[in-house]
Order: C-alpha cells, then structure tokens, then sequence
C-alpha cells in the first residue's frame, strides 16, 4: 500500500484541523488532535499531522523528516499545504496526494469541500 | 548543583546556567544572533537548531563547570527535541556528569515559583503551543485540570493579528492595536458557552472572528482587535475562574502561579490581578519577559528540583516525549 498524503487548503477558521480530527476518529485514533501550528508536527501512530503556517517554505518541511514519515503504512495531514506544494509534488510518483480545499460559503456553518488525487 | 540545561522544544535553541532557583547564564539564539542576521532573525535559520546549539551552549557556559545536565525531552517538536537531547547525551558522558530530563510545562510552572508560595497552588500555561490549568500539589506532582481541544491561546491571538493584517508573532502587535480599540464595538461568541470550566476552545472564536473582519471593509481595525483579545482573554479568565473556585473550596489555593509568553501581556495581567483578588488568590509571574517565553533556566530550575529528588535519567535511554504530558512520569 502506497502511504498518503492528504493536503488541507483553505483559509483561516476553515475548517482544517477540524477536519483532522474527524478523519483520526474514523482513523479510530483516541487521542484529541488540537492544532499543530505553533509545534509543526504532531505524530498519532500512523497518523502525522503538520502545519505549515509558520514555515517560510518547503524546505522547513523536508527539515521535519518529512521523508522518513512517509512510509508505507503512514497517512500525512498537511494543513497550509499550498506553502509547501513544491516539496509535495516531488513525492507524486511513490505517494497517493489527496489535494483537499475548504472554503466558507455564505452560511455560516456551510463549507465547500472539493477534492483531487494529484498523484501519478 | 551546577546544572547545564539545554531547550530545543519548539523555536528557540536556548541553553543557561542555572543553581538551585538562581540563573547562572541564560542564552537564547534569537536573542544572540538578531545583530549577527542584520534585523529579523528568519524562521527557518532560528529554528535551525543543530547549527546554534554549540554556539549557545558555550555562550551558557562561559567557561563554567558544572554538576550536572539537564534537557527538555517533550513536549514539543520531535526533530527539536531530538537536537538537544543528543548534546546532552553527548556532554554528560564525555564529562561523566549525570543526566537530567525536564518536562517542558514543568519548566513553565516553575517560572514562577517564590519561597512565599504555599503548596498545593495552581499554574496557567499560556502560550503559542499550550493553554492548560494544572494543580500543583507539590513540585514534581502536578494534574492537568483544563487544556485547549484545538487552537491555543497564543495561536489564536497570532492568528487574529493576521487576520487584520498585522506581523509575527502576532500576540504583542494586536495588544498594542487593541489599546486604542472599543472592546464592545462588535459581537463575538463566548467560547464553550455552558460547556464551561473543563476545556479550552479557540478555534470557533477564530473561525467567528475571520467572519466579522470579511464581513465588511469599514469597520475599526483597532476595536476589532480590542474585541478579538477581550473575548480569548474573556474565555480564559471565566475558565480559569470556574476551575478556580471549584478545586480551589477543597484545596484552598493562595497562589497561581502563570509562565509562557501570553503571560507577558498586561491586559491579560490586569485581568487576572482583578480575578485573583475577587477570589482570594495570588497571582504571580516570572521575574522577567525572557523567563515568560521558552528559555533554558527554566529547565535548569526544573532539573534541581528533580536532582533533590535523586530522579536522573540514563543517557542510554533517555528519548524524546513529543506529547508527554506534565502529569505523566
């Protein structure tokens, strides 16, 4: 099985670590997933969640280990992920790239959610 | 006891001289190189701690002996912690000197720490990475009482400075902008309304709060960001205040003692001066700014205690703990 890497787009308040924690649940993680930002990483078992809000760019990213958290088995949540997109792609052949973006719509507890495997 | 402490938890590579409660030395890299970048010290270069940490730790030392060493193993980023938990594996056997690993929060509860202070008491750690009320029964025995379900305190002020534009770390520039704003100029939703006291939420604040300044282009950047910070700073207070009293009828509390860098804002402090004397508490803080944010002597002060207690660590085995919690051994 090819690990994933699901990218979170969209802007403040969106949505995104919201999100993370409901895929953890389905994930049948128990821990609570609270934001990474200020700490980058955050790693649940198989589940790693990043945060590139305070990255200056894909090289921050590659600093975490980001390769070595790519194994099989592994699924990586990368929130901001459009602030590293270059360092991303590079794992297009040999990673399944899920690109997901949030938005608010005019109601306010409505999101658009769209989504697109990147991936070769 | 001397005792080298090395911090690489998060941002800063830090390192201090500490023995007993009194700081020897203590060196930050942001601090030290500013002068060295020409300005503005970039995220990355300051985060890059394998490349500072022999310059600060040398800069601790200044030529010093010392007893002992002592490392933040967790919580934090596990590449920081891994950088320093590897020089102080390194120094401790290169100069037969025992080995000390320090829970961050720990360092942070003890920031604030007085001779007067009665145990049991109560701490606040508020920063960019951590919201949690912990009891603090005696030094070494802590229990977590409320923390942040998703965005912490600092984050959220960060994150509502960029929303109206303003530069990083986004905390003190919005305290500034707020000064001259009208805290009740907008409607914002108190977090965890009726769900109070256990928990801490920011993030539908912030989500609310990204709404408001979208919502149209005439409104006052300044009362936005008085009414932004009176709202997290609101939520904090009635947690801290429900948490308080509660625990507080059986432990009878004299003391809260608050560390991390949202500690370092003096609306916050006033505030907290007003809570403390409605409910009979003492609030107190770190002598200074740098001992409010991440520093090494505070690790130092937590390792002593720790060394009293006998509780080494075994270069062996010592690892990073990138989620330990402060009332986990």
């Amino acid at each position: 099985m090819k690990p994933g890497i699901i990218a979170l787009e969209g802007p403040l308040g969106a949505g995104k670590t919201a999100f993370t924690k409901e895929l953890a649940k389905i994930m049948g993680i128990k821990d609570e997933i609270i934001s990474p930002t200020f700490v980058l990483h955050r790693q649940y078992g198989i589940l790693n969640h990043i945060d590139c809000w305070r990255m200056e760019g894909g090289g921050e990213l590659e600093q975490l280990g980001f390769e070595k958290m790519l194994d099989s088995k592994s699924i990586v949540v990368i929130e901001w992920a459009e602030r590293v997109k270059d360092v991303i792609l590079k794992y297009k052949n040999k990673v399944k790239i899920v690109w997901i973006k949030i938005d608010y719509l005019k109601e306010k507890n409505e999101r658009g959610i769209s989504y697109e495997d990147i991936s070769n | 006891m001397k005792i080298l402490a090395i911090e690489t938890s998060c941002d800063e590579t830090a390192a201090a001289v500490t023995e007993g409660t009194e700081i020897l030395s203590s060196v930050k890299i942001s601090q030290e190189i500013h002068s060295k970048w020409g300005g503005v010290v970039p995220s990355l270069a300051k985060r890059d701690h394998e490349k500072n940490i022999e310059y600060v730790i040398n800069k601790a030392l200044e030529g010093r002996e010392v007893d002992a060493i002592a490392v933040t193993v967790g919580p934090g980023l596990a590449m920081a912690l891994e950088v320093g938990i590897k020089w102080a594996k390194k120094l401790a056997v290169e100069w037969h000197k025992p080995l000390i690993g320090v829970n961050h929060i720990e360092g942070h509860i003890l920031s604030a720490l007085t001779p007067e202070v009665i145990f049991p008491c109560m701490a606040l750690v508020i920063s960019g990475g951590h919201t949690q009320i912990i009891r603090v029964d005696e030094i070494g025995k802590y229990k977590i009482l409320a923390q942040s379900l998703d965005d912490d305190i600092g984050e959220a002020l960060d994150k509502g400075a960029r929303m109206l534009g303003l530069p990083y770390p986004g905390g003190p520039a919005l305290e500034k902008l707020a000064v001259q704003g009208d805290p009740k100029k907008y409607k914002l939703p108190l977090p965890m309304a009726r769900r109070e006291g256990k928990a801490f939420s920011y993030s539908g604040l912030k989500t609310a709060f990204y709404r408001l300044v979208n919502s149209s282009s005439d409104l006052n950047k300044a009362d936005l960001a008085a009414c932004f910070q009176a709202m997290v700073f609101k939520h904090l207070i009635r947690t801290v205040r429900i948490v308080l009293s509660t625990k507080g009828e059986v432990l009878r509390t004299r003391d809260l003692l608050v560390g991390g860098g949202v500690a370092a804002n003096q609306k916050l402090r006033s505030e907290l001066e007003v809570m403390g004397s409605e409910i009979g508490v003492r609030v107190r803080y770190p002598a200074n700014l740098m001992l409010c944010t991440d520093n090494a002597a505070m690790i130092g002060v937590a390792a002593g205690f720790k060394a009293t207690r006998g509780e080494f660590d075994d270069p062996e085995k010592i690892d990073r703990l990138p989620r330990w919690r402060v009332d986990e051994r």
